[in-house]
């Protein structure tokens, strides 16, 4: 007997010693349907897909699943594989060593008389990449791609598998505009074959581009189920945040003082061929400013900012002026001691370290300020890091506590403490909120807008546009390491960012 | 408020992260009553005495084991100081032998180091080349010398003790809280911690990676010239005999200590009370007449109920 359903989970709570993550939630997806599920960072989104796709022992949750309309036992990820339940998850499980036609046919290799029969996995795997018009050599060892690539080869390992039902957990993260284009336009022609999508995402523009209805968790409850088409933004941001909220972007008058760092005529090497990843790139930065650094992925945003601030391994060639000096920073150290704070874009390899503390952590780039004579004073050190805490509401009991224990928007905002623990004068931040909610992206903007009231240069490098638009006063646009152009607030817009930054401008 | 169940996982926590000190107490207790022989003043003495050369290893192998490396070289370390101290002592160059030997590991370490930081060379592959050079070398420097130096000052005092305390014990303690020091409220040990943790965020983060790494090569090298000294002390004379082994003793140790093989974490006092371990281990197994090679069975069982113990956390 079927009730319609795909999947259908009922009354499922799942706990984690003394805090429930996941508290009786019921989640219903249909045959053929894009269903969002969005909530805030430890909603536990996350956690429900996780109890879906067998990563907990059966006897660990309460509650039942029924596929199809017939119950279901789910205790392990094998489970789920019987079942064709797929998920993709936020932190890429490819292989780097590997080639993509060896990771798409792990553990499922077509195997010949003598081992693996390799003509016939290549020439598949050059199929399914077709189907997915992506233009990659198969014996390309996966380490070898950009991120937005290894992420669809993910999803094309998830679709070749195979699957009644297809979980995506913020898929379109590391991608960039054309990217996620092309990847929307697939998951719409994959849903009429039938097969029902989880679609888990902080994008509100996704959630209504994409999706045939749209879930919304908050503190491990389901909240409610909209029609998408029926439900306007404002009611979906607050149904997540449970309160109204009146703008995304907040706003703060600045005024922009003097030009404190200064780029020109910069270049940086490429590290592997005999080009520049950044040509003659020329920037101006004044105090009490927000300046957006935008373009597509690839397009030598990060390079440029790190190459000038010590950090990236190879050095640029040009001129950088600080506070009208001219400067050459050898390494990170030197820029720190400079005033200038780079708040990378991948917090868990480059931005924090996950198995110490949210005081290790964020003490670690300003050990300066709580060392005198070589002796580093821990009561000092607490001070400083509490009064962090404080100031970006780092929700946690004990800043002693991993920080590995708290969620993504929560460690983002370590990050961030990291780099204020330094008193930059000057802070650069690449995609600050890649993978944060709604409400701790709103905090971070009031931080950046207070720091840039206070008279602090602010460089953010974004590739989400209606971020850069709602909260720089300036942006600079770059194309194929080239700043293709410079817009003021007045004549930022979407199209007017992307006729940059795809080069047609 | 706090419910039951809570307060029993905290307690269950502590138990796990401290379970080698609360290890450490149960075999002591248990010791008592396993030989009358055992809680003597005699016998405790020796126990201290003989593994305080094993525990300041232990720490010298800690500090490289933080940043995510390891160093095989140390009973190598061991055989060439015990050579060269007693040779330089032989030649009259009195306390200023301990001197020159010291510096001497520091120089070696910072070799060591420099392979592992500038030329990017596996820990693992650095540290066994600088093995089998510093064993040829110890061999060469040993062949066909007699080199006692019974009655000399240095067998005198690692003999003797100081306000009661055996003078090796002393060093053990002193070394102890120098690296108690150092690891917990120096640049220096954040700086290895955040290394071992990730090489990346440290290094962005302004941490001098490569002096960091060169300097804990070299200290660990410093730790290994110690325990060399004292076991030539001990000997009364140089051999190229010695010093086998001594870095998987080390090794043993700071992994039942706590600390991960993978880096960025681990205590000195742990590690100690880990050495202490199994020299307490040993020496009851001695006192019950357990003959030396199921003792090593035991030994090995020991280091994997550890790990296993300390992955439960």
């Amino acid at each position: 007997m079927s009730n319609g359903y795909a999947v259908e989970m009922k009354d499922i709570t799942k706990k984690f010693g003394g805090l429930t993550a996941v508290d009786k939630v019921s989640f219903q997806v249909k045959p053929g349907e894009i269903h969002a599920l969005c909530g805030e960072n430890g909603a536990g989104k996350s956690t429900l897909m996780n109890v879906l796709t067998g990563k907990f022992p059966a006897n660990s949750y309460s509650g039942e699943i029924l596929l199809n309309g017939k119950k279901a036992k789910i205790g392990s990820p094998m489970d789920a594989k019987r079942d064709k339940i797929t998920i993709v998850h936020q932190e890429l499980e490819l292989i780097p060593e590997l080639s993509i036609a060896e990771n798409i046919f792990l553990g499922n290799q077509p195997s010949s008389a003598t081992g693996i029969d390799w003509k016939k996995m290549y020439a598949e795997a050059e199929e399914i990449l077709e189907k997915f018009s992506l233009d990659l050599n198969v014996k390309t060892k996966i380490k070898y791609l950009t991120v937005g690539q290894q992420q669809l080869v993910e999803i094309a390992k998830a679709i070749y598998l195979g699957g009644n039902v297809l979980i995506l957990d913020e898929p379109t993260a590391p991608l960039t505009g054309r990217e996620i284009d092309f990847l929307l336009e697939m998951l719409e022609k994959l849903k009429e074959t039938g097969i029902s999508i989880v679609y888990i995402t902080h994008r509100l523009e996704e959630i209504f581009r994409l999706s045939d209805r749209v879930s919304v968790m908050r503190d491990g409850k389901m909240i409610n189920t909209f029609q998408t088409s029926e439900i306007q933004v404002e009611e979906l941001v607050a149904a997540m945040i449970g309160r109204k909220m009146e703008n995304m972007y907040p706003h703060m008058d600045t005024k922009a003082g003097d030009v404190t760092l200064e780029i020109c005529d910069y270049s940086v090497p490429h590290p592997l061929y005999d080009t520049n990843i950044v040509e003659n790139a020329s920037m101006q930065f004044h105090a009490g400013e927000i300046v957006g650094i935008s373009g597509l992925l690839g397009a030598g945003r990060t390079e440029l900012m790190s190459a000038v601030s010590g950090a990236y391994q190879m050095k640029g060639k040009g001129i950088v002026k600080l506070y009208g000096k001219e400067v050459k920073f050898n390494s990170p150290a030197a820029a720190i001691k400079a005033g200038i704070g780079y708040v990378t874009e991948d917090r868990k390899t480059t931005g924090l370290i996950l198995n110490q503390t949210i005081r290790f952590n964020i003490s670690m780039a300003s050990l300066s300020r709580i060392i005198r004579y070589g002796l580093l004073f821990p009561g000092k050190e607490k001070a400083i890091v509490n009064h962090l805490k404080e100031e970006l509401r780092i929700k946690t009991e004990n800043i002693d506590n991993p920080v590995s224990s708290l969620s993504g928007g929560n460690q983002q905002k370590v990050v961030l403490a990291k780099w204020l623990a330094t008193q930059p004068g000057i802070l650069i931040l690449d995609e600050p909120t890649r993978g944060v909610d709604v409400g701790a992206r709103y905090e971070i903007y009031m931080i950046m807008k207070e720091l840039a009231a206070h008279g602090n240069t602010i460089i953010m490098i974004s590739s989400d546009l209606p971020e850069v638009i709602g909260i720089s006063d300036r942006v600079y646009v770059m194309y194929e390491g080239k700043v293709r152009g410079e817009l003021s607030k007045e004549e930022l817009s979407e199209d007017s960012i992307m006729r940059y930054a795809t080069g047609i401008a | 408020m706090k419910t039951g169940k809570e307060r029993l996982k905290k307690v269950a926590d502590f138990a796990l992260s401290n379970f080698v000190i609360i290890a450490f107490i149960i075999l002591f207790i248990a010791s008592c009553f396993l030989s009358p022989a055992f809680f003597t003043k005699n016998n405790l003495m020796s126990v201290l005495i003989q593994n305080s050369i094993y525990a300041i290893c232990a720490i010298g192998m800690l500090v490289i084991i933080i940043t995510g490396g390891i160093d095989l070289s140390t009973g190598a370390y061991v055989c060439i100081t015990v050579c060269l101290t007693a040779g330089l002592i032989q030649g009259g160059h009195g306390i200023a032998s301990i001197f020159i030997v010291l510096l001497m590991a520091l120089v070696i370490g910072s070799i060591s180091g420099s392979m592992v930081a500038f030329l990017n060379i596996a820990p693992f592959i650095a540290t066994l080349a600088m093995t089998t050079i510093l064993k040829g070398a110890a061999y060469m420097y040993q062949t066909g010398q007699n080199r006692r130096i019974d009655g000399t000052f240095l067998p005198n005092w690692v003999k003797g003790t100081t306000v009661g305390i055996p003078n090796p014990v002393l060093v053990m303690i002193i070394v102890y809280l120098v690296f108690l020091f150092v690891l917990n409220r120096t640049r220096f040990g954040r700086g290895i911690y955040a290394i071992g943790g990730n090489k990346e965020t440290a290094y962005l983060a302004g941490i001098k990676v490569k002096t960091y790494l060169v300097l804990s090569y070299a200290l660990g090298g410093l730790c290994f010239a110690i325990a060399g000294i004292l076991l030539c002390g001990r000997l009364g004379m140089g051999t190229a005999t010695v010093g086998d082994g001594y870095e998987m003793d080390a090794i043993a140790s700071v992994v039942i200590g706590g600390a991960a093989m993978s880096g960025g974490s681990g205590s000195v006092t742990k590690t100690i009370v880990g050495a202490m371990l199994m020299g307490v281990l040993y020496n009851i197994m001695n006192l019950m007449g357990i003959a030396s090679y199921p003792q090593m069975i035991v030994k090995g069982v020991v280091i994997v109920l550890a790990v296993l113990l300390y992955k439960r956390k």
